[in-house]
């Protein structure tokens, strides 16, 4: 069976931000001295059609620009990038007509106006026939249980509401990538919930390609299939989120209370979670020597010991990179 | 015609917006009506004293006041507020959301503030003006006022790529809300009886007050003051073109430069 087809291609992408390097107020005013940031750094992926991939790396790592520059809104200092099949940067329509961008921090929607008001004129602007649009409103509204607020003004909605309401006029005219960076930022749980439930249910669909960037990993483990890590604008990981969790199989967690704040005895490499609560990441053949250094402790108080969860993979990943 | 009825949705959008803030509209109208009436009552006064100012009367003088005002209005309402919005979309990075779009982005952002509601409110002291002309002592003849009318149409055109051009500053600036008050400047006191100056003359100023082409320049030819020579209507023609390449240029070097608030 053949391979699907590339929708995300980026070759040696490299992105510099030019800073003002002077500290001295007044002599900056005279001697301005520019430096250089480098925000990526060669950095390679490929992605194919109707793969779910998150986009993963601690604050600063350069998952933003990554996603500015596949959406045509950054130009790249070097390096190719060709998203179904176009070059981002000359932002054609045609392009343009294939891609959903959601961004959680932003609004892309009009306050003093309604949801449906919105969505009329993004129907203009896609060309969306009246029988899809019809439909599409009515369907994703359904299912993101939104129908009862869409005449009412935007800022009359909750945030769970607005972000459910952006998500759909994103995916309005079914777009075949979509980037989302940081959809379900300040949402409650509820709303997180149905909104990866959403952005699954289009993948799985509708084919479309996902890109996501979060800091919140039950987004990820719901939504990807794959991890991609990056770090300092490099790429560290990139591998099935399978293949990342089974790397960590063969680790656990033991977290463990003591009565005092003496760690005398105490295994090797714990880590301080809170005053007298600690946690320590050992490999499964070790598990039986701990346990026993710990029962035999009579500072310790309670145990308990659990399999490795992604978002600890991904601090040690972090850390590591 | 989809690009037409974008723009439709973006003026009928924004005008249900304005709506939404009725009360702000209507409070506006009495600063602007106390303005223009301080306005007449000086001219009138300074009437009482002269018949004519150079070749102009009180009622041509009040004409090209009326010219003055719709031009006003019409720019400030709709460049100046969409130059306003897009200088506060590149420095927050509004515009995200603009270039993910299969739009032309120039003409979408430069009518993202074209506010009729604004404008409607704003100018109604225009009326004011337009009452208290009389009519019947303009000579008005078809072919001065099609020139007119021409480089009227023009003339916004220009004053329009002018500001919104101010506003793309912001791409190099971070902010322009200084660059874009300049236009404050330009609007000022366009109704000048440039009729009484050589045609160089002529020229020469409305190359340092661009604003005074619809108004001045349109409303002398209008009216008969200034003859509707080739000469005024490819100045005009030939000043907006100048105008908008200068707003395509800027536009294409400063989307290049846009990099976004980061999120």
């Amino acid at each position: 069976m053949s391979q699907p087809q590339v929708s995300i291609l980026l070759q040696k992408i490299s992105k510099d931000f030019k800073v003002r390097g002077n500290k001295a107020v007044f002599k900056g005013l005279f001697d301005p001295q520019w430096e250089y940031v480098n925000a990526l750094s060669n950095l390679d992926l490929i992605i194919r059609d109707g793969e779910s991939v998150a986009f993963l790396g601690p604050n600063g790592a350069g998952k933003t620009t990554s996603i500015k520059i596949m959406t045509g809104l950054m130009y790249p200092s070097g390096g190719e990038v060709e998203v179904l099949g176009y070059t981002p940067r000359k932002r054609q329509p045609e392009f343009l007509r294939q891609i959903g961008l959601v961004l959680g921090n932003k609004a892309g929607l009009n306050w003093d106006l309604s949801a449906t008001q919105s969505f009329q004129l993004l129907k203009s602007i896609y060309q969306v026939p009246d029988d899809q649009f019809m439909e599409t409103v009515d369907q994703l509204a359904e299912l993101l249980k939104v129908k009862q607020v869409l005449n009412r003004q935007v800022r009359q909605l909750s945030l769970g509401e607005r972000m459910k309401i952006e998500l759909i006029g994103a995916v309005l005219h079914r777009p075949k990538v979509l980037f989302l960076d940081e959809p379900t930022i300040g949402l409650d749980v509820d709303a997180k919930v149905a909104v990866r439930g959403f952005v699954r249910y289009l993948q799985q669909e509708f084919g479309t390609t996902i890109l996501l960037t979060s800091h919140d990993m039950t987004d990820v483990a719901h939504i990807c299939d794959r991890a991609v890590i990056i770090s300092h604008g490099k790429k560290v990981y990139d591998n099935t989120l399978a293949a990342l969790e089974a790397e960590y199989s063969t680790k656990k967690v033991i977290e463990f209370y003591t009565t005092t704040d003496s760690t005398k005895g105490l295994p090797r490499g714990f880590t301080k979670l809170k005053n007298n609560h600690y946690r320590v990441n050992v490999d499964k053949v070790n598990l039986k020597n701990i346990i026993n250094e710990l029962t035999s402790n009579s500072n310790v108080d309670d145990i308990q010991i659990e399999s490795i969860n992604l978002e600890t993979i991904m601090s040690e990943k972090f850390a590591t990179s | 015609m989809s690009v037409f009825k974008i723009i439709y949705l973006q003026v009928k959008f924004l005008a249900l917006q304005r709506l939404a803030y009725r009360g702000n509209n209507a409070l506006n109208i009495i600063s602007t009506t106390v303005y223009t009436t301080l306005f007449i009552i000086f001219v009138v006064v300074i009437f009482r004293n002269t018949d004519m100012i150079g070749p102009y009367t009180k009622d041509a003088i009040l004409f090209l006041t009326l010219l003055g005002q719709i031009s006003f209005y019409f720019i400030t309402a709709t460049g100046y507020t969409s130059a306003i919005k897009l200088a506060e979309s590149i420095n927050s990075g509004g515009l995200d959301y603009v270039f993910t779009k299969p739009v032309r982005h120039l003409p979408f952002v430069t009518f993202e503030g074209f506010d009729i509601i604004t404008m409607l409110f704003d100018g109604f002291p225009v009326i004011i003006v337009a009452s208290v002309i009389n009519w019947s002592l303009l000579s008005f003849t078809i072919p001065s006022l099609a020139i007119g009318i021409l480089l009227f149409v023009l003339g916004l055109v220009m004053m329009y790529s002018i500001v919104v051009s101010l506003g793309c500053l912001a791409f190099w600036t971070g902010r322009s809300k200084n660059s874009i008050d300049v236009y404050w400047g330009l609007m000022h006191k366009t109704e000048q009886p440039i009729a009484a100056l050589s045609t160089n003359l002529v020229l020469a100023s409305l190359v340092v007050i661009p604003a005074a082409i619809p108004v001045s320049l349109a409303g002398s030819i209008m009216i008969g003051v200034l003859s509707p020579n080739l000469l005024y209507t490819l100045f005009g023609l030939g000043s907006t073109i100048f105008w908008l390449a200068v707003l395509n240029i800027i536009w294409s070097k400063g989307q290049r430069r846009y990099v976004s608030a980061s999120s």
